[in-house]
């Protein structure tokens, strides 16, 4: 099944979600919104990568369409049902069937149990396998998957006794034994050394190319995406501010912020010269957030319209989105260029 | 490099070994040499356990206890490593600082981020009272902070805003060499951009020197004039950034940049490094990268491959070092 194409059901939708949360523990009316009016959707057996700086509102959505946290409008589908107002009972079934792996592979696993019982845990949480024989097979398949082959010898581990990557690798099994149909990774590869990124990044290419797993990787490093995703969106103060393929988006971004970050990357090639422009200032807090367009404060191209109105997320017809008054108005620089070799 | 322009910064055969709980030893530096020039930005990277911050902390004099270390560093030609912390004590802040990458996070809670400037001036005999507080708006200006910050506690500001605090206080004593383990790791995309520009101004405004520690290897070809490779306590590769990337003479070196994800370079794809460093608690016979090399021989188990220059100011730590030999 390709992913890329248009056709191929979607897995996990959300719909204009809007999420907050309350600005004190006192005040029970006021709320910062974090999510706002977002629409994502993850097709099977596809990448996602979804892109933004911390306090972006990334992990925010994440927690939405995991139901941790309830919308406070929108929907939010899985496998075509709505779940926006299941109950933890209902959303029980779909949690299986929706798993998490989470950026610090030295705090996900519980230090004094074995790889084989950590696996194991899910299984016995759901309620799978009829006999201990039974579950130890599906734990053994799991951690084959992840390449921690032969799984008898790392069965019987501890974490402490693998390294980074290994853990990664022990807490997507603890994922997959389950077979889910939607895995979302919260930065998994940002605490492990170089040499071990490719590893884990390439394994979560491999499992969703191998079956219907579609997944969402919650990233910061556009360089990461760029190499694995088939789409990107990008997040900025709680709105999606550019969307559509990997490839599209990297080579011509359209959303001023998208290329303010794509400069901010330096290339491997130090005779590639990439002018890093990143914006002025910092990000401005939830709860003070600009009338019109989100980044009206730190745009080099802001006009009066910017000011304003906050601009939608718009299609361009390439399958790529913008949110962004001037869109199609921006100098058409690029990116890069080459310096001339000095050496 | 004449003998008139000797180097700043300068230690030659860094050796540092940790005392572990259990009686053993870890030889966390095993050979470093390392030279840097006036506005000279060397950048030191590597992976977790390579000894890239020993080697800051050893150049800094700032080992623990449990640490001992032999070699030589001269800071502007003068013997300090022999000389101990008394020696260190006479350059550390004034000739040569440091930036750590949780620099922001050493900031007194309690105390005005001003306060906390002009005691590091009086500390270090730099200046007193209104002077010291004229000296403390200069600084914040020069890293770009508008000088209302002086009057703020750590906890109003940003990430950014602290990094820049801590790299104002680092230069209060006017040092001619900076080093910078990680500073901008703990810092979002744009932020770091930001603070990376504030320390590229400085390094040409005040003639600083740079001495920039990282895992991120795209982050020094962009930076720094030299780069240092180094794995399992040793400088495996230096050379330009053009030494290292277009013509890199370790595998170790070619393999990292191939590890590495890059936006730019279109959708190559990237290899994994199998295996993991050698421990550093037993002797490592024969070369330390051996057991993860493609293009590793027998020989490479018996001798430790010294530096071996290819080019001017190019070397690598590699049998086949300027021999073409192709990884398999």
């Amino acid at each position: 099944m390709n992913p890329r194409d248009l056709d191929t059901p979607s897995v996990l939708e959300l719909d204009s979600v809007v999420a907050s949360y309350r600005r004190s523990a006192r005040d029970r009316k006021r709320r910062t919104r974090v999510v706002d009016r977002v629409s994502l959707s993850l097709r099977k057996g596809e990448l996602l990568a979804l892109i933004g700086e911390s306090g972006s509102g990334k992990s925010t959505l994440a927690a939405t369409a995991l139901r941790l946290v309830t919308p406070d409008c929108g929907r939010v589908l899985f496998d075509g049902k709505d779940i926006t107002h299941s109950s933890q009972r209902q959303l029980r079934g779909v949690r299986k069937r929706m798993q998490v792996v989470f950026q610090d592979p030295y705090e996900a696993l519980p230090a004094r149990a074995r790889v084989r019982q950590i696996v194991e845990e899910p299984l016995l949480v759901h309620g799978i396998g009829r006999s201990r024989a039974q579950r130890i097979r599906l734990v053994h398949q799991a951690l084959e998957r992840t390449g921690l082959s032969p799984a008898p010898l790392f069965a019987d581990r501890f974490p402490h006794q693998l390294s980074g990557g290994q853990r990664q690798r022990v807490a997507i099994a603890t994922s997959l034994v389950l077979d889910p149909d939607v895995l979302i990774a919260d930065e998994p590869v940002s605490m492990l050394d170089v040499s071990a990124r490719a590893g884990i990044l390439t394994l979560l290419d491999d499992l969703r190319r191998d079956g219907d797993l579609g997944v969402l990787m919650i990233t910061h490093d556009l360089s990461v995406a760029a190499h694995y995703a088939d789409r990107i969106a990008v997040m900025y103060l709680g709105r999606i501010v550019e969307e559509g393929p990997a490839r599209d988006v990297v080579a011509a971004p359209a959303h001023p912020y998208t290329r303010a970050l794509l400069s901010v990357v330096p290339p491997k090639d130090p005779l590639l010269e990439v002018r890093a422009e990143p914006l002025p200032g910092e990000v401005p807090s939830f709860s003070s957030l600009p009338q019109g367009c989100r980044l009206v404060g730190r745009c080099p191209w802001a006009v009066g319209a910017c000011a304003d109105t906050d601009p939608s997320l718009e299609p361009l017809g390439d399958g790529r989105s913008v949110a962004c008054h001037r869109t199609g108005q921006l100098p058409a620089g690029t990116i890069s260029s080459r310096r001339h070799s000095h050496g | 490099m004449t003998e008139s322009s000797s180097p700043l910064l300068e230690a030659s055969d860094l050796n540092v070994w940790f005392d572990l709980p259990d009686g053993g030893e870890l030889h966390a530096l095993r050979g470093v040499d390392l030279r840097v020039g006036s506005r000279e930005k060397l950048g030191i990277v590597g992976e977790s356990g390579c000894g890239k911050s020993t080697l800051l902390m050893t150049l800094m004099g700032l080992l623990p206890p449990s640490a001992s270390a032999s070699g030589s560093i001269r800071i502007s030609g003068q013997e300090v490593l022999a000389g101990g912390e008394r020696a260190f004590r006479t350059h550390r802040w004034k000739d040569i600082a440091v930036v750590f990458q949780g620099a922001m996070n050493a900031l007194n809670p309690v105390m005005r981020i001003g306060r906390q400037i002009t005691e590091v001036l009086e500390l270090h005999d730099v200046a007193t009272g209104p002077a010291a507080e004229a000296r403390a708006r200069d600084l914040v200006t020069l890293v770009g902070l508008p000088d209302v910050i002086l009057r703020r506690y750590n906890h109003e500001l940003s990430g950014g805003m602290r990094q820049r605090v801590s790299l104002a206080m680092a230069l209060a004593c006017e040092p001619q060499v900076l080093l910078a383990d990680e500073p901008t790791t703990a810092l979002d995309v744009m932020v770091a951009a930001q603070v990376l520009g504030v320390i590229d101004r400085l390094t040409r405004e005040l003639d600083l020197a740079l001495v920039l520690v990282t895992h991120d290897l795209p982050l020094v070809t962009r930076t720094c004039d030299r780069i240092q490779v180094m794995y399992a306590g040793k400088v495996v590769e230096t050379g330009t950034p053009a030494d290292v990337y277009h013509r890199s003479e370790h595998p170790y070196t070619r393999l990292l940049f191939a590890a590495t994800a890059d936006v730019h370079s279109g959708r190559e794809e990237l290899v994994s490094i199998a295996g993991s460093p050698p421990r550093l608690d037993e002797p490592v016979a024969g070369c330390a990268f051996l057991p993860r090399c493609p293009m590793a021989r027998e020989e490479c188990m018996t001798e430790a491959p010294q530096l071996l220059q290819v080019a001017s100011g190019h070397a690598a730590a590699c049998r086949f070092a300027g021999q073409k030999v192709r990884m398999s």
